[in-house]
């Protein structure tokens, strides 16, 4: 009977309808405490997403602000034996030491109350990924599950993307940039085009900025994704082949680093990498590329806001902004579709006093209908259905998504728009499911193909000249695009002291390739260069380092062993 | 001063050095005072460019408007004062009572107890075993988590207590002689004697009330309990938001709405300018108590 | 009160009834302070049940005694090769250079109070005392921001230095590993003097103005009577204070160094605090972090100690 309400619940759920529960009854209310949120929210939910889970559940949710000091707060919270009633974790090692402490509701107790989690085939693999790899010491049960189950691979643009000022490319004559080395080329004759900015400032090939830093220097290891190599998600002292083919430590003297560390050296000999890049923030950085100080970046995001409409740059007759720019030999990461979802994610709290509540929410949380709405808030605000089916951007919804504007439910039902950050947006930056065979066209709006994105006249000349669409289009058809496996997400060190000493070994190595990266960058010769790298060898075998580079290369193979059982389909 | 003396050349040329002295050291005080102040009310483009230097360039006031429209803002300013009186209240009252005791001889075993106290200033304990301690004081999410640890003051009470003993024992025995007992002499005797070093004292536990940051991070939950300074860098943390993000996860940008990536300068600004401003208003409230020399003989006579 | 340790025959019985009263009555002061020690126990004692998690693999949510004991594996973490060992010397080196150029400069505050004080046009004085306390208030993040505006390669200082042709080539400040301890020490005390003489301010006005009167009348001048009363006034609050900061050698704070670091300057600027924080030590490994706590506090006790019993030796007069 339960079962059959709650099927019901979610059908009417996925019709939209919002008139459910029983609202003569006082709100539940649960408390959230959601790591990965970065959120500055907090207090009882009040936005539209409130709202809706008020009118559909009848529960409201408290969330718990978790921006400042959240790992601290989370031992606190573990120590004393009781997590909030809802738990986002954003570190697997912790998430395994909730489960082990008990401090997790089991899932697979409540599957008659979960049947948007258990009954839909999209979760099937997160499930059993999940159940094998985060069980209690083993038991093969379910206490929590990822996020973003099943999110695609990039649509439009990859993170990683080789970006070039438009104009000057142009002026240029549209040279073909063969490898990494000739972007220093380029950037060179940018500069001589435009050795001054409008107001006056000197012009660089690029800026660095040293504040990101955390086991590497980051925006120096960062260039190996445009080679289809990981330095972030299996380990940032490792380099890892995106496909699976090999995995090497960041430190060995074939490392993709040593080039990236070398790319910078002769950009900061031959006058093109900003001199002050060493002591720079990253604010300090995206100001110097809306000033149009910089030539060259690695990030589809990362030029201040120079591309912004409001800088008429991309918007002029003469278009100009940062735009991708192929580099013959690159092949860029893309990742993969995440069938097991990723190692961030949500659970109950074993010590919730309304279990009944908190499952109903759960329920309701992971179905996808729910992280359609999340992404794109309730239907007839910023989008509606059209007669086939396929949701539609309304004016509205146009409105502020190209105004950047902001909007929130007025007490009547009805709606207002504003320019004022409202809140909403922080609460689920990570939504529970990523991709679902009901929502073929996407859950980002971007991806819709009603979807009218208004092309800038920078993005109609780039699209003419490339001729493809989108980069992703391009690179998928022209073979510079990689995408990555799904091993590169799961790969865990399983024994908890065995991370520990790894974590330590990894601080210490960390510590001298941080500082060693940056003076070899800035190093007067080659000599030094190479002296500086093989102290940084040299130091980190001291420190043990082989070992961590074992350890991972083992975790690495077993994931990639382990990813097919996971990537089934059902 | 009862004679007034002939100035000296030295005098003069002393009077210029210190006079220069100051003005120059003031002014260079003043000045990320000033370059805050004149970036939190110019245009924010331009200080995100980091144009702004000298003076302010279209000047505005949104920053502040949009920083007084939070809407708890008005809870989180009581919050902030409350705990700002009574915390600085009771430090007062334990810094001066236990400097009090510690400036006393005959203090039981005054020694032990003294050190027993000092070494807390060197203690730390770390977050965790703190909070377990508080939990089971009944303490989290509590407004007391704010103003109890007031009651163990260290160092203010090291302070009151060189001061204390430098009052001269002979005013405390004359009342010990007339029959007044600790408490009396205390109160009537030592602590309008001290009234400079309270004003410091003051100072010190306001400042650090009125800034504290860290116990709301950890030891609060509920809304109604956040101070000011919380509240506020929590907005500061919204207009950091994106950066954060993408910092924590590069990849996620793919899903935002990126085309103005404001970077959140002006909002540090007009909120270090507003959490200054209190503080430097309550100054000069405090500072008549140490300008003023203390005539012990008057007191005495 | 036993026979035995009855005080000693010559003493009269008023004497002794004297010495009785004392007693009891250090002992009512003991009771009413009694809340404030309590408190102190509290907050600060019961809490020390945490540096037993450096001894063992402590995992929050899981029970102290369920943990597996590794001794003294933590402590003994900076000696365990000569790569660990030559970073914890260095940085040993920094934070001592860096205390010691602050313990050399805590007079400053003293002096800066006492010629504050000497200027008689009160408004001046008044707003130079409030002004000069500003920087204290200015979050560390901000005055870096200041300062690289300033002195970056395209900042002001080089434009200026360039407009006045003292130097052809802009000259990098801020990634240098010139001077680093002298310019961290000036912007540290930039920051803290206006705050920290506040203290002294409050000592001077403590001070008896009957003793200025009587040296006016003996002929002493302005100097004179700064030396010889002023300072001798201060001096208790001073070593007070330097004992203190002694205690706190090992403690520099790590917000100062942590924005103002970058690769240049890292091997000089890494103070244990920000050794610390850039290890990774601190939030996620409870153990290791407790271990580096624990020993900061005793090494503290153990210097405070020190200096205690070299101020008697030196001074006749121990503080503690």
């Amino acid at each position: 009977m339960k079962r059959l309400i709650s099927l019901l619940l979610c059908l009417m759920l996925a019709l939209g309808v919002c008139s459910f529960g029983t609202a003569e009854e006082a709100p539940v209310t649960l408390t959230a405490f959601v790591m990965q949120s970065v959120c500055t929210e907090f207090g009882i939910i009040d936005d539209w997403s409130g709202k809706v889970m008020l009118d559909e559940l009848n529960i409201q949710i408290e969330f718990l602000p978790a921006g400042d000091n959240v790992l601290d707060k989370l031992q606190s919270y573990m120590a004393s034996g009781k997590l909030p009633d809802i738990v986002g974790f954003k570190e697997q090692q912790y998430t395994q030491q909730a489960i082990n402490a008990g401090l997790l509701e089991c899932l697979d107790d409540h599957q008659d109350e979960l049947p948007n989690i258990f009954e839909d085939k999209g979760n099937t693999n997160a499930i059993n990924y999940w159940r094998d790899k985060y069980s209690m010491k083993g038991d093969g049960k379910l206490y929590a599950l990822p996020t973003a189950i099943n999110s695609p691979s990039s649509t439009k643009d990859t993170n990683w993307q080789t970006r070039f000022r438009w104009n000057l490319y142009k002026e240029l004559g549209m040279p073909e940039v063969g490898t990494l080395e000739d972007i220093l080329d380029i950037c060179e004759e940018m500069v001589a085009l435009e050795p001054e900015t409008p107001d006056g400032k000197k012009t660089y090939g690029m800026g660095l900025f040293s504040d990101w830093d955390t086991h590497t220097a980051l925006e120096i290891s960062t260039l190996s994704f445009l080679y289809g190599i990981d330095t972030e998600y299996v380990s940032p002292l490792m380099e890892t082949e995106v496909t699976g083919q090999w995995i090497r430590s960041i430190l060995d003297d074939e490392a993709f680093y040593k080039r990236a560390l070398h790319f910078y050296f002769d950009a900061n000999q031959r006058g093109l990498l900003d001199p002050d890049s060493i002591s720079m923030t990253f604010n300090d950085v995206q100001s110097k590329y809306t000033n149009g100080q910089y030539m060259f970046s690695w990030f589809s995001w990362m030029h201040g806001n120079y591309n912004s409409r409001g800088e008429g740059h991309t918007t002029a007759e003469n278009p100009d902004g940062f735009i991708y720019i192929p580099v013959t030999d690159s092949v860029i990461y893309d990742k993969a579709t995440q069938t097991v979802g990723r190692n961030w994610c949500y659970g109950i709290s074993a010590a919730c006093e309304n279990m009944e509540a908190a499952m109903k929410w759960f329920n309701w949380f992971y179905a996808p209908y729910t992280s359609f709405i999340l992404s794109n808030g309730p239907e007839g605000v910023r989008w509606e259905w059209n007669e086939d089916g396929v949701p539609e951007m309304t004016e509205d919804g146009y409105k502020i998504v190209r105004g950047n504007l902001y909007w929130y439910f007025n007490e009547d039902g009805t709606y207002t728009i504003t320019d004022e950050v409202a809140p909403g947006r922080d609460y689920w930056n990570t939504k529970p499911i990523g991709a679902h065979e009901d929502y073929p066209f996407g859950f980002s709006y971007s991806e819709w193909p009603t979807y009218d994105d208004d092309p800038t006249n920078l993005t109609k000349e780039w699209r003419e000249w490339i001729g493809y669409k989108t980069q992703v289009e391009y690179g998928k058809a022209t073979g510079h695009i990689k995408v990555a496996t799904g091993a590169l997400d799961a790969t865990v060190i399983e024994d908890a002291e065995l991370k520990d000493e790894l974590d330590i070994i990894s601080g210490q190595v960390g510590s001298i390739i941080r500082t060693n990266s940056w003076k070899m960058v800035f190093a007067a010769d080659e000599d030094e260069f190479e002296a500086l790298w093989k102290d940084m060898q040299d130091k980190a075998a001291e420190l043990g380092f082989d070992k961590y580079v074992d350890a991972y290369t083992e975790a690495f193979a077993k994931a990639l062993e382990e990813i097919s059982q996971y990537e089934v389909e059902y | 001063m009862a004679l007034k003396e002939k100035k000296t050349v030295k005098d003069i040329l002393f009077e210029i050095a210190i006079y220069s002295f100051f003005t120059l050291f003031t002014l260079l005080c003043i000045f990320p005072f000033y370059y805050i102040f004149i970036s939190s009310i110019s245009s924010n483009a331009l200080v995100d460019r980091g144009a702004i230097f000298f003076y302010p360039r279209s000047i505005h006031l949104s920053n502040y408007v949009s920083v007084f429209k939070i809407k708890t803002l008005p809870q989180a300013a009581f919050i902030s004062v409350a705990r700002t009186v009574i915390g600085t209240g009771l430090s007062i009252i334990a810094a001066s009572f236990m400097g009090y005791c510690m400036s006393k001889p005959e203090y039981w075993h005054r020694k032990l107890v003294y050190r027993f106290i000092i070494a807390t200033m060197y203690f730390n304990a770390g977050v965790v075993p703190l909070y377990l301690t508080y939990r089971m004081l009944g303490l989290i999410d509590n407004f007391l988590v704010y103003v109890l640890p007031c009651l163990n003051q260290s160092f203010n009470m090291v302070l009151c207590k060189t001061y204390m003993e430098s009052i001269p024992g002979s005013l405390e025995e004359s009342a010990e002689i007339d029959g007044a007992g600790y408490f009396m002499r205390y109160m009537r005797i030592i602590l309008p004697l001290s009234m400079p070093i309270l004003a410091t004292i003051a100072i010190f536990a306001a400042v650090g009330q009125w800034n504290a940051f860290m116990d709301t991070v950890l030891y609060m939950t509920s809304t109604k309990y956040f101070t000011l300074q919380y509240t506020l860098n929590l907005y500061l943390k919204k207009a950091t938001a994106l950066a954060d993000i993408l910092k924590t996860d590069s990849a996620a940008a793919q899903n935002m709405n990126l085309d103005t990536m404001l970077t959140a300068e002006s909002t540090r600004y007009t909120i270090t300018m507003v959490t200054i401003i209190p503080v430097l208003m309550i100054y000069p409230f405090f500072q008549r108590y140490f300008i003023k020399g203390i005539m012990i003989g008057a007191v005495k006579g | 009160m036993t026979e035995a340790v009855r005080p000693p025959a010559r003493k009269t019985a008023k004497g002794n009834q004297l010495m009785n009263g004392r007693r009891r009555a250090g002992r009512i002061l003991f009771a009413m302070s009694a809340p404030f020690l309590i408190a102190t126990l509290l907050f600060c004692y019961v809490p020390m049940f945490g540096w037993l998690y450096s001894f063992v693999n402590y995992k929050a949510g899981f029970s102290l005694f369920s943990s597996r004991w590794v001794g003294l594996k933590y402590f003994a973490m900076p000696f365990s090769n000569f790569v660990l060992r030559d970073e914890f010397l260095r940085v040993m080196r920094n934070t001592l250079i860096t205390s010691g150029y602050h313990l050399l400069g805590s007079p400053l505050p003293l002096f800066f109070a006492i010629f504050l004080s000497e200027i008689k046009f009160v408004r001046y004085r008044k707003s130079v005392q409030i002004l000069t306390t500003v920087p204290n208030f200015v979050s560390w993040v901000i005055v870096y921001s200041v300062v690289h505006s300033l002195l970056s390669l395209d900042g002001f200082v080089n434009h200026f230095l360039q407009m006045l042709g003292l130097t052809a080539d802009p000259i990098n400040f801020m990634a240098t590993s010139k001077g680093v301890w002298i310019t961290q020490w000036g912007y540290g005390t930039w920051k803290g003097l206006g705050w920290a003489s506040i203290m002294y301010m409050s000592a001077i006005a403590g001070i008896d103005q009957e003793l200025y009167e009587a040296a006016s009348i003996d002929g002493a001048d302005r100097f004179q009577k700064m030396w010889h009363i002023t300072v001798p006034g201060l001096l208790g609050t001073y070593f007070v204070l330097l004992m203190i900061d002694i205690g706190h050698i090992l403690s520099n704070g790590m917000e100062q160094y942590y924005v103002f670091e970058n690769a240049m300057n890292h091997d000089k600027i890494e103070v244990l605090d920000l050794f610390v924080y850039n290890q990774g030590i601190s939030g996620n490994n409870i153990s290791y972090a407790t271990a580096v706590g624990m020993f900061k506090s005793v090494v503290s006790l153990g210097l405070l100690f020190f200096a205690n019993n070299l101020s008697k030796a030196v001074r006749g007069d121990s503080i503690f």
